[in-house]
């Protein structure tokens, strides 16, 4: 079999507003993979993928690291080569599918645009192209959508719309950001199915947001958990899942709620962006497990077992207890 | 939750609503003849198929948009009555969190400030008092004084949600439609916001129309649900119930993808 092929490599991605929001991120994803990124609101996730496309919000900078496609530094690109390569090789869907979609065009002008800025092709190609991927995401009424302006479409209508323009490339990068936070479960696992057949046919990495733990299960190969800028657990989707490591991993996976579970529980609140000890372990304000040490000595990501990755000094402890 | 508390007279009845909008050459009947009602302190969860008219029926009952046939009634009174429309009292008893946070704002205006206009068109407040409020709401809902002076794309898809939840809770309504209203949140976020939601519902008796994808979490905080699939009410009853003998294809359908 030939080794893995690297898709995407972050390394040391720090970036910035008024404040800090990523600090030191590094990951890689292969061809044919799905890392799922879970996480704290507002740990930075939204920012990590905008980042990597070059697409920050304004006020927002890159302090560090670089960003590899296919092993290209691609953060200092010239603005329109990196514009070639976003939507073509590499795309997005944008957690908020009502803003990034524009108000004032139908659906159809957003799919000739996307597809005949990167390829010479007919309009009605375009369209064909558009209303089977509709198909495959059980967005029926396809004729209807594409003649439809985004405030006339459903919140989930919409969220199928972004996605089906991002996959209408083929791209070898795919990053989506909430894909399925607006949909019902039979549809989302519809969804699911439709990211795995594109992962399993051409090969396509992909990069997916989600609060869903659902989703992670179905479709993740391998799970990323941010917490305040920092990836505090990485690896085997299945091994986090069931046997998560990190504290804050395991106050995650208690807030789950299924049908069995109807006492969820919370991690207790502090306000987000709340000055924190900058040296220590950024969770021990509200860890139960926290110690002295933790508040003085920097926290790095150290590995456990095979493909699995905990930023906690005290793991081999809280695990043995658990 | 108990399922078994005493339920009171209803204060929200929708009466036969109806609502379709037309495209062209097709007329899409959105809202369809739908019957519910939400009495004072209970939870109705409302869950079905994307597009099914949930958004529509939520903005019928919040009078954004008028219903082509049927009766929204609010305290027993009809909401598009014209006599009933200008009161301030009635607007302020029907809040919404709207599915698309970011929008429900004016994205160039600052969040505290968007939160005290709110506040100005309910109550007569000093601008120091107003600027207590929205830190006391922000605070409630985990956003810290600073939030207040970012505008709506200067936050976290969570975070302008939990805006949103804030402004809508601020002016202790008696009906609260929440339309995806955690569909941004981590599972420990939405864990906390449902305790604050519960906690306003027994402390001011709130009766609140929950709108959700997510069937697990409808099972944890409702104490009724609805399932609407192609702009009709499919079937009601307690969460209990539907989730162990689901009468309808769809329903069992999406009962077995809650599964996990
Ligand atoms: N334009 C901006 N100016 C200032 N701060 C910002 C800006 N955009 C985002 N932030 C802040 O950066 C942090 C990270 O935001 P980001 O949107 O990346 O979070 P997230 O992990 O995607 O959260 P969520 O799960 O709620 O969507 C948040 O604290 C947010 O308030
Ligand atoms: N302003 C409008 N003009 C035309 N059609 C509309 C308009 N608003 C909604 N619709 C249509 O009405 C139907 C119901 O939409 P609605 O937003 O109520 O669905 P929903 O149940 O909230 O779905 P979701 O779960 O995806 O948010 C959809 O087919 C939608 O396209
Ligand atoms: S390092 Fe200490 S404070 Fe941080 S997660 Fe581990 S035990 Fe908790
Ligand atoms: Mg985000
Ligand atoms: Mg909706």
């Amino acid at each position: 079999m030939n080794p893995k092929k690297q898709v995407l490599a972050v390394k040391d991605l720090s970036v910035e507003y008024r404040q800090k929001v990523l600090r030191q991120i590094s990951f890689e994803v292969y061809k044919g993979e799905i890392l799922g990124l879970v996480g704290e609101s507002g740990s930075g996730k939204s920012s990590l993928i905008r980042a990597v496309t070059g697409l920050l919000n304004e006020g927002g900078k890159v302090t560090e690291g670089e960003v590899l496609f296919h092993g290209t530094e691609i953060l200092g690109l010239q603005k329109d080569k990196l514009r070639s390569i976003r939507g073509n090789e590499i795309a997005t869907v944008f957690q908020n599918p009502a803003g990034f979609l524009n108000p004032t065009r139908k659906i159809r002008k957003h799919f000739i645009e996307t597809v005949r800025s990167h390829e010479k092709t007919s309009k009605i190609d375009a369209c064909s192209r558009a209303l089977s991927i509709f198909e495959k995401l059980d967005l029926k009424d396809g004729k209807r959508i594409l003649d439809s302006y985004p405030f006339e479409l459903s919140g989930g209508m919409n969220q199928r719309v972004a996605i089906a323009l991002s996959m209408v490339l083929e791209p070898d990068l795919l990053l989506a950001d909430e894909p399925t936070s607006a949909l019902d479960l039979t549809i989302q696992d519809q969804v699911i199915d439709e990211f795995l057949r594109l992962r399993d046919v051409l090969g396509t990495a992909i990069v997916i947001v989600t609060h869903n733990m659902g989703v992670v299960a179905k479709a993740a190969d391998r799970v990323g958990v941010v917490y305040d800028g920092e990836i505090v657990e990485i690896g085997d989707a299945n091994k986090i899942l069931k046997d998560p490591l990190h504290p804050y991993t395991i106050g995650l996976m208690d807030s789950v709620p299924t049908y069995k579970n109807k006492k969820i529980k919370s991690i207790p609140l502090k306000n987000d962006d709340v000055k924190r000890p900058v040296e220590g372990c950024r969770f021990a304000p509200r860890c139960t497990y926290a110690s002295e040490r933790c508040f003085k000595e920097k926290q790095i990501l150290r590995k456990n077992q095979e493909d699995h990755y905990c930023r906690c000094m005290r793991v081999e402890e809280i695990n043995v207890n658990k | 939750m108990s399922t078994n508390e005493q339920m009171k007279n209803p204060i929200l009845t929708v009466e036969n609503v109806s609502k379709s909008f037309t495209k062209k050459y097709a007329k899409i009947p959105a809202v369809d003849g739908v019957n519910l009602s939400v009495a004072a302190g209970e939870v109705l969860g409302l869950v079905g198929e994307s597009g099914s008219g949930k958004s529509t029926l939520a903005r019928l009952i919040t009078g954004m948009i008028k219903p082509d046939t049927g009766k929204i009634i609010m305290d027993g009174k009809n909401i598009n009555d014209i006599k009933n429309k200008k009161s301030k009292a009635m607007l302020s008893n029907i809040q919404m969190v709207f599915q698309d946070a970011y929008s429900s704002f004016d994205g160039r205006m600052k969040i505290g400030d968007s939160i005290g206009e709110f506040l100005d068109n309910h109550y007569k407040m000093s601008r120091e008092m107003k600027r207590e409020k929205t830190i006391e709401l922000l605070d409630k809902v985990g956003l810290s004084p600073e939030h207040a002076n970012r505008i709506p794309g200067q936050l976290s898809g969570g975070q302008c949600q939990r805006a949103a939840i804030a402004r809508a809770i601020s002016t202790n309504p008696k009906i609260l439609v929440c339309d995806e209203a955690t569909s941004a949140l981590d599972v420990s976020v939405q864990a906390q916001i449902m305790e604050l939601l519960e906690r306003l519902r027994q402390d001011l008796d709130i009766g609140f129309l929950f709108i959700s994808h997510d069937l697990p979490l409808v099972n944890c905080f409702a104490h009724r649900m609805a399932v609407m699939y192609e702009g009709k009410i499919l079937e009601t009853g307690t969460p209990e119930k539907i989730i162990n003998d689901p009468k309808f294809e769809y329903t069992q359908k999406l009962v077995s993808a809650g599964r996990y």
